[in-house]
């Protein structure tokens, strides 16, 4: 913005620099003008002042038919002595010293008069110029009082130039006004966006310091039961037991966290591939294979009418870890002995996969809700669940920065219980 | 973040007496530049009425109106025609396309009425973004009903107004279509940072939403 600034200033200092000469020029051309034409008109005053001295000679001189042939010469133009004679005559009297006649007053008068018409004119034609000069430069201090205003503004983040304001016609001034407003524009969009982090990290950080104080109470809570010495040895396994639940938990949370804070810090940037999407489900699966063998749980991979194997741009890990989130919550709220299925489709535009349990469903007002951050149902089956509330949030987020999205979804299963989440991921 | 559209005490009431209904009540709606916020309820709940005094083509009983700052309501009847143009762009559910002109000129012809000049690499993108990169020649009955809200979309996109009122956007569509239409206006309202409203009476389309609102008996309310 300085070095802006600074551009701006010395292309106007320049540019006044340039007005002064000019003005110096046109002062100067216009006093040449008119002296030459004053000189021009007091020549032709004496030419004529000169020419009725010679009428009058001729007149002094004359007698009968002569004064005639003098008149007629004079009339032809006929260079000659005429004249001279009556000169000397006039002379001798005195009559042709200046201001010793009556034409010779009438002359001075004349020149007087051209005199003081052209420094009249003169004056005028300066005083115009000046004028004019200081409107202009008044003009211009006014841009630059107020380009001075927007850039005050600017620093005070303000970013907004008033629509009236903008600059008439094209020139130096306008392309200079144009750039402001496009900086003006750029760095409004920055501070925005900056503000929207300020606000997701703030956030952030006060969900996690509440997420950590209610099993971070609960340990304190334990351990000072325990230091307690008349409890039984029943009580005390048990108590220990709660220790290690609240770890866990405490634990689980912790990895979480760490996906998140990844995700928020930006730190994981999401690198699409392409690469086969049923690969990327099928590695998910096995991760999670082992939790759903414990309760029995089978997971169906149902065959579409496309040919398996879809090649989609997609940050393999990534995915990978939603699903993961996907297929997990499936198994923490199905009973034993339950099928999850998996069905995956291509549509015009997206690849939709619906991952259907029959678990404990979720009921409708709270559709919106489990994909916040540290939501948790408020079913009485998920609060005995081990879980943080991050696993949805987390999925969404990665599958929102793949372009696609999840829902969950009851119309895809009728009458039976359980939940169907559909992911969407763009098929190019 | 900068407040794109706001209402106060916004009211609309149908009849007199007895037979007075509610349609709007005292609604107080903020919404935030680049949002995409859902606004759900049943038929009849008033959601039809509230979009259309957000947008302006129809006035309120009480309560004011503001877009980008400007009440809306204050402006005279021609003065708003030109600032609704510019400002805020419709898509219905019945897709409104006009029939005798092909889906390039669909999305273009608006700004062009508007007296703009169009910005064909932006409308490119933007039809792109949608998929309909092949279907531009197209008139707008050879294409199936997705593809014409997509359209719709597109044309609503392509003159940057300061907010989009999607009025039941996948009303005509059938579920795995509206899941795709919706999915392609959130990705494309975030790509161009977009402000969305969208009214829905279907809870799983508005799952997708940055916020949603519920309206019953003319009262909003937030959502969790």
């Amino acid at each position: 913005m300085v070095r802006f600034l600074n551009v701006g200033k010395s292309r106007f200092r320049g540019a006044s620099m340039k007005k002064y000469r000019t003005l110096i020029c046109l002062i100067t051309a216009g006093f040449i003008a008119i002296i030459l034409a004053g000189s021009v008109s007091i020549h032709m005053q004496v030419r004529n002042y000169k020419e009725k001295i010679q009428i009058l000679s001729v007149m002094a001189e004359g007698q009968g038919e002569d004064s005639l042939a003098a008149a007629i010469a004079l009339l032809k133009g006929a260079e000659g002595p005429a004249g001279e004679r009556g000169e000397k005559l006039l002379e001798s009297y005195g009559y042709l010293k200046p201001k010793a006649n009556w034409y010779s007053l009438g002359l001075r008068r004349d020149i007087l008069q051209i005199s003081l018409l052209s420094l009249l004119a003169f004056a005028l034609y300066v005083l115009a110029l000046l004028c004019l000069y200081r409107m202009s430069a008044r003009k211009r201090r006014q841009e630059l009082q107020e380009l001075g205003s927007i850039l005050e503004q600017f620093q005070n983040n303000d970013y907004t130039l008033k629509g009236g304001r903008s600059c008439p016609g094209g020139g130096e001034m306008g392309q200079v006004w144009s750039q402001l407003e496009l900086l003006g524009e750029r760095m409004a969009v920055g501070q925005r966006r900056l503000e929207a982090e300020k606000e997701g990290t703030k956030s952030l950080v006060t969900d996690i310091s509440h997420q950590l104080k209610t099993p971070v109470a609960g340990l304190k809570a334990c351990f000072e039961i325990l230091a307690q010495e008349d409890l039984s040895p029943k009580e005390q396994e048990e108590f220990r037991e709660q220790c290690r639940r609240q770890l866990e938990g405490l634990d689980a949370m912790a990895g979480a966290l760490v996906n998140i804070s990844r995700m928020e810090t930006g730190m994981i940037q999401i690198k699409k591939e392409p690469a086969d999407i049923l690969e990327t489900l099928i590695s998910a699966i096995n991760r999670v294979y082992l939790k759903a063998e414990e309760k029995q749980i089978s997971i169906e991979l149902e065959e579409g009418e496309e040919p398996p194997g879809f090649l989609i741009p997609h940050d393999v890990k990534w995915v990978c870890e939603a699903f993961i989130n996907l297929l997990e919550n499936a198994i923490k709220y199905s009973g034993s002995q339950t099928v999850i299925s998996i069905r995956m489709a291509a549509y015009i535009h997206f690849l939709r996969i619906e991952i259907s349990d029959q678990g404990i469903g979720i009921p409708k007002e709270e559709y919106h809700k489990i994909f916040k951050r540290f939501y948790r149902g408020a079913g009485t089956e998920v609060g005995q669940a081990e879980g943080s509330g991050v696993g949805l949030y987390l999925t969404r987020e990665i599958i929102g920065n793949h372009g696609g999205t999840v829902t969950v979804n009851s119309r895809c299963h009728g009458n039976r219980r359980g939940s169907t989440f559909v992911v969407q991921l763009p098929l190019s | 973040m900068e407040t794109i559209l706001k209402t106060e005490n916004l009211c609309k009431y149908y009849g007199k007496g007895e037979n007075e209904v509610r349609a709007v009540r005292s609604a107080d709606i903020a919404i935030k530049q680049g949002e995409f916020t859902a606004i759900v309820g049943k038929s009849g709940s008033g959601k039809s009425t509230l979009l259309h005094l957000l947008g302006g083509l129809d006035y309120p009983t009480s309560g004011k109106v503001w877009v980008k700052d400007k009440d809306i309501f204050s402006m005279k009847e021609e003065e708003l025609a030109v600032f609704r143009r510019r400002n805020i762009g419709f898509v219905f559910q019945a897709f409104n396309l006009v029939s005798s002109v092909n889906v390039w000129e669909n999305i273009v012809l608006p700004i062009g009425l508007d007296g703009r000049e169009a910005d064909v690499g932006f409308a490119e993108d933007i039809i792109k973004t949608l998929g309909m990169e092949h279907k531009i020649h197209n008139l707008p009955n050879t294409l199936s009903g997705g593809q014409q809200q997509r359209v719709a979309i597109a044309r609503a996109l392509a003159s940057r107004p300061a907010i989009i009122l999607a009025d039941e956007p996948t009303g005509n569509l059938d579920s795995k279509t509206s899941d795709e239409v919706v999915t392609l206006l959130k990705a494309s309202s975030q790509k161009y940072g977009q402000t969305v409203v969208m009214i829905t009476h279907d809870e799983d389309i508005a799952q997708i939403a940055d916020r949603i609102l519920s309206i019953e008996d003319g009262r909003v309310v937030e959502q969790g």
